[in-house]
């Protein structure tokens, strides 16, 4: 499943993937993968890019009902 | 590490395999030889008589197992150079040589005016005997042809045939003859051979590895980092990797038993098993982006493997004209060099596909 609150979270503070991936230390291709439904991170890696969005994993990571 | 360890650590790697390597290699060939002699014989051939008629040498063999048959006799003045230009036909009769074992079992003959011959010959424990006879005549001839080497059929036609390339047989006069006769185990030589190969092939890792370090930027050289999805996509790799292998090196098997394929030619079985391996284990990682590391350098590595595949390209070639690549109908160490062609442009070009297929679906924002 893609997720949309994370791609509208980078894009909200202007951040392309490859930004936002630096930051984080990771890949391009990995922040993509998370978008696209690809690839579940771990925790660690959601706290990360969470701490860098400024969000909670809830915000971030949670399925809305 | 810093770079300066890097370099004094590699230096003294090199030199202390460059210092095995020679040793190695000089004990291939020096220390594998099982038996040799040579000799030199006045033969004298008076109405077609040769005074001195055979000449018996003895050797033992210790361990079963593919010994390197080494023989010449040549008119004094001649080489294995120019073993081309002996008059043949001046010579007043032909040297033949019997290898019998010790059950008085014919192993080898052949027969010429002067010659020079290696051979691989499969050899049990025991005595072996070798004989030299010398043959003035057609009749003699056509009898040793008829017992030791093609039947009584054809014996007649083959020894005329012969003979007509020796036209003085049955001359009279006297001829020096230099012999020389030399046994060594093929076993040996591949110990050391594979020893010097091993070496070989480390002082090539360290000389890269110097090269490398002299090359990069920065005063220390990076291990490359991965993040968790890469390392993942890597295990993954290497599990296609793994099954890939298997499943080459149990086809080929099945193929061996059916005849279509002989698994004991160990080189192009186990490499391409490798390559193979190799392959599907770096297209995987290329094509799921997990090939580089963070702090690696794209565009660099696939100029690289490019230049690679080229020289590779050339040395197959090489070795293609050289006859390197393939001898007596097997693939020789050549074959290596082919391997590496295809796996470095088969990695050149999926990098290149990979490169466009990102650059579409780059999302900036």
């Amino acid at each position: 499943m893609k997720n949309l609150k994370l791609k509208s979270a980078r894009a909200a503070l202007d951040l392309s993937q490859q930004d936002l991936a630096d930051k984080v230390g990771v890949s391009r291709q990995t922040i993509n993968a998370i978008e696209k439904g690809d690839y579940n991170p771990t925790i660690n890696l959601c706290r990360a890019i969470c701490k860098v969005l400024g969000k909670t994993l809830d915000e971030i990571f949670w399925e809305d009902e | 590490m810093k770079k300066t360890t890097v370099y004094v650590l590699s230096l003294i790697a090199a030199l202390a395999l460059i210092g095995f390597s020679i040793f190695f290699l000089k004990d291939q060939f020096k220390g594998d030889n099982v038996w040799s002699s040579d000799w030199s014989v006045g033969v004298s051939v008076e109405d077609g008589i040769v005074a001195h008629e055979t000449s018996l040498s003895e050797f033992t063999i210790s361990k079963a197992g593919d010994y390197n048959f080494s023989f010449s006799w040549l008119p004094s003045g001649y080489s294995k150079k120019n073993v081309t230009e002996v008059p043949s036909h001046e010579l007043g009769f032909v040297t033949v040589l019997l290898l019998f074992d010790k059950s008085k079992d014919l192993v080898y003959a052949t027969a010429s005016g002067a010659m020079t011959a290696d051979t691989t010959l499969t050899l049990s424990p025991g005595t072996y005997c070798a004989e030299y006879h010398y043959l003035t005549s057609i009749e003699q001839y056509e009898e040793y042809a008829a017992k030791y080497l093609c039947g009584a059929y054809s014996a007649p036609y083959w020894a005329r045939e012969q003979a007509g390339t020796f036209a003085s047989l049955q001359k009279n006069g006297n001829w020096t003859m230099e012999y020389s006769m030399k046994v060594s185990s093929l076993s040996d030589a591949s110990y050391a051979t594979s020893l010097g190969m091993l070496m070989g092939f480390l002082l090539g890792l360290c000389l890269v590895f110097m090269i490398l370090a002299l090359i990069t930027k920065g005063n220390r050289l990076k291990s490359p980092k991965y993040d968790e999805r890469q390392e993942i996509e890597r295990g993954r790799g290497f599990k296609y990797a793994f099954f890939c292998m298997l499943i080459i090196l149990f086809a080929l098997s099945v193929f061996s038993a059916g005849g279509f394929f002989d698994a004991r030619d160990f080189l192009v079985t186990y490499s391409l098993a490798m390559f193979a391996g190799v392959n599907v284990y770096v297209l995987y990682c290329i094509w799921h982006e997990a090939y580089f590391a963070l702090n690696q350098k794209t565009t660099y590595v696939i100029v690289m493997f490019f230049l690679i595949a080229l020289s590779n390209l050339a040395l197959t070639i090489f070795s293609y004209f050289d006859g390197i690549l393939i001898q007596n109908g097997k693939f020789g160490y050549g074959v290596l060099n082919l391997f590496c062609t295809i796996t470095f442009f088969n990695m050149f070009i999926v990098m290149l596909i990979k490169r466009c297929v990102n650059a579409r679906s780059e999302d900036s924002l």
